[in-house]
């Protein structure tokens, strides 16, 4: 499925063409995209050295430079918005960073490698796919680079997922960890449609949920979590309530998390 | 992950400008056509090819074998 493309307005370069709370609210997604890409392609590189095989291994590592990359990219958008620490585009260390929460802890396993790829990073790659045609043109050109890279991420994840989840000693798990990412890349992506509104996504934030799970839901399916999923008129739903008490809407991150142990 | 699941061998075989027929580059282990396809991608990643196939080795048919 492909989110529609139907945004028609006048392109913006510069980011102080945009209203403040949608500058803000912008700034505020580009550092959590960043960010999150940030950190994945840093738990990705952990296992570069460690992966079942030693073409998953290179795997591995060739989706941690791409992920990097992508957090390289990204992140010099942010020089363009005056309110942002100019720090923060150059990379400078930083106490808080605005990725996901699941991924402050190493991956502890294979298994939570590849839920990792097949629903974080499917989970950004969702929201990309809604700025393919952004009145921001430098999200919008970024986007269409990713996007490309991103195929053969989606392709590994959900290869391996499928492996994982058909065997006795690994799909339950796959399933717990699954069900401890699941919230968190629902609510990523936000209860705010500002964004929409000023057709820098092309698709709502609901539109956006609903695309990750038709996605992933077939997956899901296959695992030990399925009965956390049903179809209700085509649709993919979860069952479980998401956290948005623990929601920080600037970071998208879900605060507390449970840790793994 | 399930070790006893049988991985294949599969040839690889690319080209990197229309003019050229696909030559072979090396070889990937891989479990699925699936996996197989992301291991070649990234393994021979040298050059921007324009074509990129994996072929499962035991489906190759040979004409002339070595003694």
């Amino acid at each position: 499925m492909t989110l529609s493309t139907t945004i028609i307005a006048n392109e913006v370069t510069d980011p102080q063409q945009f209203p403040e709370p949608t500058r803000r609210a912008l700034a505020d997604f580009l550092l959590a995209l960043a960010d999150t890409k940030r950190f994945l392609g840093i738990r990705y590189a952990e296992w570069s050295d460690s992966a079942p095989t030693l073409e998953a291994a290179i795997a591995a590592s060739a989706m941690a430079q791409d992920e990097l990359g992508h957090s390289r990219a990204l992140l010099p958008m942010l020089k363009d918005f005056s309110h942002v620490d100019p720090q923060i585009p150059d990379e400078a260390p930083r106490q808080k960073y605005s990725n996901v929460a699941f991924l402050d802890q190493h991956f502890d396993s294979w298994q939570t490698f590849v839920a990792a790829n097949a629903l974080i990073g499917t989970a950004l790659t969702i929201a990309l796919e809604a700025a393919r045609d952004s009145i921001y043109v430098p999200l919008k050109t970024r986007a269409g680079k990713i996007l490309e890279e991103e195929r053969f991420h989606w392709m590994h994840g959900a290869a391996w997922f499928k492996r994982l989840a058909a065997d006795d000693r690994t799909r339950f798990e796959l399933a717990a960890i699954c069900d401890e990412i699941f919230p968190q890349a629902l609510c990523w992506y936000g209860q705010d449609d500002l964004l929409t509104r000023e057709k820098i996504f092309s698709a709502d934030a609901d539109t956006l949920r609903a695309h990750f799970l038709n996605r992933v839901g077939p997956l899901m399916s296959m695992s030990a979590s399925a009965p956390m999923f049903s179809i209700e008129q085509g649709r993919w739903k979860y069952r479980g309530n998401l956290p948005w008490a623990r929601y920080d809407a600037t970071t998208r991150r879900v605060e507390n998390s449970r840790g793994r142990g | 992950m399930n070790n006893s699941e049988a991985v294949k061998i599969y040839e690889v075989f690319a080209r990197f400008k229309y003019e050229e027929p696909l030559h072979h580059v090396g070889t990937v282990t891989a479990p699925s056509d699936e996996l197989a396809k992301v291991y070649a991608f990234n393994t021979y990643n040298e050059w921007a090819w324009i074509e990129m196939i994996v072929v499962p080795r035991e489906a190759v048919v040979h004409v002339v074998e070595t003694a």
